[in-house]
């Protein structure tokens, strides 16, 4: 069952001087098992969309729909509710907010706990999801707090990842990982959705790192959803990416700087190999002309 | 000039001690840009702490033009000629306005508060969020918060300023504000900057690139000789700038060199 946003609006301190709109008219499908990119400038609702998704703040207007289930209506009983909430998985944007125990072990072990599994299966799952994150098992028992930032992230994604959400959401997770952690948490995460068909959120500032594990994308600006659409797609509205504080793929940059040289290669490309080949090719047909002359 | 010598710093806790940072011996020239890379928890801002005495060394001391860090006479001189812009900018905003946070800093230099005014309208403008001055700052997004921060450390006009990973929320078009903004105050004021990064992209604009690793400094040189290796880089958690990467994967057959580190230099050499 899809995960659906009906016409949702949200309104930060309403009726106050302070009130501000941060999402306005926003309608979304997320289907099960796909891996989805939210991108946008700075303050364009991304996070305060995927708050709403996960049941933590309600729609101002609007619905919040999970497998079918509105879960802020509050006909529909307390634990039903609760239940479809707990199968969203969120990393926090940023994870010192996330981190409370006095060990590492711990506060990954929450979340397990939680969901009713008792203190040894809580371990059991709490050190696989270490496992997967890149974290040594020798930081079990240090406290959360006294790690650097970059563990301090790994830690937070643990503690969502030992829970194994049906969906899964990440609010920039590899912000401030270092180009490997960076590299091993997202193909970790596209694995969880093609072996075990969990569905994958990705908010990022990242246009390469949508790019590449996306199936689709969905493009924020000023509270509204501005295009959605397969990665080839979007990246194609190149200028109106940039005006709206976005950017594209570093590829895709480069062969539209090929392209204004005169060069003949597609620009719809976002992909490091296929770049490759495509670079490669014009190059073979401009040295081959270049012989003939 | 900043001065480590035989810097160490090693935390205790109850699980034990850890080295963070071993023996490091650095001197930072005034007026360079310098990049510091490496994997999470190999040290990088246990060191930048030691720059502006947010800690103290354990071992080895730091000179900060010439100021010992430990000479606690001096705390409020070394803190005003570094300046220092953390990974979080949440911890670093503390007043109700964006304005009154920018100043936050600057007021207590001591200068006229027309002089105050003018450096924060100005720092403001330079990371474009002239028109937020107003606003709470726990009301702004994560980026928004980070350029307000940068805003606060740029009104203080520090002789040097330590950058912790300061683009790491900020959407394409902020970091590249950001990045102009970093250039701009060394090229044009003169203002070393420090950059703690895990975007190779950025580190290629350093003069000079520091990579780290389990406390010590594992090499460093120009952002060329740096990146020309990729398999030490690789090892240490590190990586290449994409465009690095596809120079290489095309250079055997098109025979462009593999230390190209940007989208200019690769489209010449292949136009050539
Ligand atoms: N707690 C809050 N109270 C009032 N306004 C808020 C609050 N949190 C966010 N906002 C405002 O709502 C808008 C959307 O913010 P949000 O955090 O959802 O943006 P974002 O797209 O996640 O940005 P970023 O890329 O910087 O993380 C922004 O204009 C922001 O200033
Ligand atoms: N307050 C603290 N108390 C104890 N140990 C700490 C503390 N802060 C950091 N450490 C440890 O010191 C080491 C270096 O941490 P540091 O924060 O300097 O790393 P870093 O290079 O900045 O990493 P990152 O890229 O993740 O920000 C790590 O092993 C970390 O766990
Ligand atoms: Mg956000
Ligand atoms: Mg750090």
């Amino acid at each position: 069952m899809p995960l659906e946003v009906k016409n949702v609006e949200y309104t930060y301190s309403p009726n106050t001087p302070n009130a501000s709109v941060a999402l306005k008219g926003v309608d979304l499908t997320i289907d099960e098992g796909e891996f989805v990119g939210i991108i946008g400038h700075t303050g364009s609702g991304k996070s305060t969309l995927v708050q709403l998704l996960c049941g933590l703040m309600e729609p101002s207007e609007g619905q919040i729909l999970i497998d079918g289930v509105d879960i802020n209506n509050k006909e529909t009983p307390k634990d039903i509710r609760k239940k479809l909430r707990l199968q969203v998985g969120m990393v926090f944007q940023y994870p010192e907010h996330q981190l409370f125990e006095e060990t590492v072990l711990k506060d990954i072990c929450f979340g397990p706990k939680n969901l009713g599994f008792n203190e040894e299966e809580a371990k059991k799952l709490a050190k696989d999801a270490m496992k997967k994150v890149g974290l040594p098992l020798k930081y079990a028992e240090e406290s959360p707090f006294d790690l650097s930032g970059g563990q301090k992230r790994r830690v937070a994604i643990a503690g969502v990842l030992a829970m194994k959400p049906k969906y899964l959401i990440l609010d920039e997770p590899t912000a401030g990982l270092d180009p490997q952690g960076r590299e091993e948490i997202l193909a970790q995460v596209q694995q969880m959705q093609k072996e075990l068909g969990i569905t994958i959120i990705l908010v990022s500032h990242s246009m390469d790192d949508v790019a590449r594990f996306a199936d689709r994308i969905i493009v924020m600006n000023k509270g509204e959803k501005y295009l959605e659409g397969t990665p080839r797609e979007i990246f194609a509205h190149d200028e109106e990416l940039i005006s709206l504080g976005l950017g594209i793929p570093q590829v895709t940059q480069i062969l539209k700087r090929l392209q204004k040289e005169g060069w003949a290669v597609r620009t719809d490309i976002v992909e490091l190999d296929a770049a490759k080949e495509e670079i490669l090719k014009a190059w073979r047909a401009r040295k081959g002309g270049n012989n003939h002359a | 000039m900043i001065q480590l010598e035989n810097l160490t710093h090693t935390y205790s806790s109850e699980q034990g001690k850890n080295v963070a940072v071993d023996n490091i011996s650095l001197e930072i020239h005034k007026g360079e840009h310098l990049a510091i890379l490496g994997q999470n928890g190999c040290g990088k801002s246990t060191l930048a702490k030691h720059l502006n005495a947010l800690l103290l060394p354990t071992a080895g001391r730091v000179i900060v033009e010439g100021m010992d860090t430990k000479d606690e006479s001096k705390l409020w001189q070394i803190r005003q000629t570094v300046g220092m812009v953390f990974q979080n900018p949440d911890n670093q905003l503390v007043a109700t306005t964006v304005e009154e946070d920018c100043a936050f800093g600057v007021e207590n230099l001591g200068l006229e508060p027309k002089l105050i005014r003018q450096r924060v309208d100005e720092a403001l403008a330079t990371v474009g969020m002239s028109e937020f001055k107003e606003k709470a700052p726990h009301l702004l997004s994560g980026g928004q918060k980070q350029r307000v921060a940068i805003a606060g450390i740029i009104a203080m006009r520090p002789q040097y300023i330590v950058f912790d990973e300061p683009t790491a929320m900020l959407d394409p078009h902020g970091r590249s504000e950001v990045i102009q903004t970093m250039q701009k105050l060394n090229k044009e004021e003169n203002i070393t900057i420090i950059n703690i990064t895990h975007f190779m992209e950025e580190a290629v604009l350093a003069d000079r690139v520091v990579v780290m690793d389990k406390g010590k400094i594992a090499f460093m040189g120009t952002p060329k000789e740096v990146f020309r290796q990729v398999e030490r880089l690789k090892a240490l958690h590190l990586d290449v700038p994409v465009v690095t990467e596809l120079a290489q994967a095309i250079g055997a057959e098109t025979g462009i060199d593999g230390d190209i580190l940007t989208i200019e230099e690769l489209v010449v050499s292949l136009c050539r």
